[in-house]
């Protein structure tokens, strides 16, 4: 069995409702867990284009979503750091 | 809880004829009606006054306020929101979409008109403090 798992994209975005907060490029989500028992934890790295919007970064429910053949992904975002060129963030589940 | 003074970003699905259904949001920022209300100034003359630039007038209320829509393409593709699309739409469609929003407009300040007579008196704006 797998105990990591990782999905990559070139574009995306972290969305508070309709506003978007963030511009990312480059992203890959690592879907992680210690061993066999443990529960599945999601956790995004990203670059970001642009300015970002720091008001709506703080604002909950902030999705991360990103385009994908036939839809979108979309997570929630639990725990979010952003640096100077990447941001690092912590996923709940996804939504679809 | 103290009022909260931000705009938190709602959407409202407004029906259109046939079917179709526009998504705007329930309330404009002042960043957002702002842009709207500018988005109509032309050019500035040399006295100062201003030229209106009657090719967008309208528009970026209607711009500012639509989020999604249900309109589909020649190719049966959906379409998204922007001052190129809307551009492009026919005049009735238009029409329609402004009809629908102006309604909303008018909803939502009816609805904080009437929050706004819920307020207690003591705590209302204005209120002197007594002694």
């Amino acid at each position: 069995m797998f105990r990591t798992l990782t999905l990559r994209g070139v574009s995306g975005s972290l969305n508070w409702g309709y506003r978007s907060a963030a511009t990312l490029t480059g992203w890959s989500v690592r879907r992680v867990r210690e061993d066999d028992r443990a529960p599945w934890r999601w956790e995004l790295e990203a670059g970001y284009t642009g300015p970002v919007d720091s008001f709506s970064l703080r604002q909950r429910p902030l999705l991360f979503t990103a385009p994908r053949r036939g839809g979108f992904w979309c997570w929630p975002v639990q725990t979010l750091h952003v640096g100077e060129t990447r941001l690092i963030a912590t996923l709940g589940p996804p939504e679809y | 809880m103290p009022r909260l003074r931000f705009v938190t970003p709602e959407v409202v699905r407004l029906p259109l004829s046939e079917g179709d259904w526009i998504e705007v949001k329930k309330r404009l920022t002042v960043g957002e009606a702002r842009q709207a209300t500018s988005s109509f100034i032309g050019t500035f003359t040399r006295d100062g006054a201003r030229t209106v630039n009657m090719e967008t007038l309208g528009m970026g209320n209607v711009l500012a306020y639509l989020v999604r829509w249900s309109f589909r393409d020649s190719n049966d593709l959906p379409t998204t929101v922007s001052l190129d699309a809307i551009k492009l739409l026919d005049l009735d469609t238009y029409r329609e979409i402004e009809e629908a929003i102006e309604a909303h407009e008018t909803r939502v300040a009816m609805e904080d008109a009437e929050r706004e007579k819920k307020v207690p008196a003591s705590i209302a704006p204005g209120a002197s403090p007594t002694s």
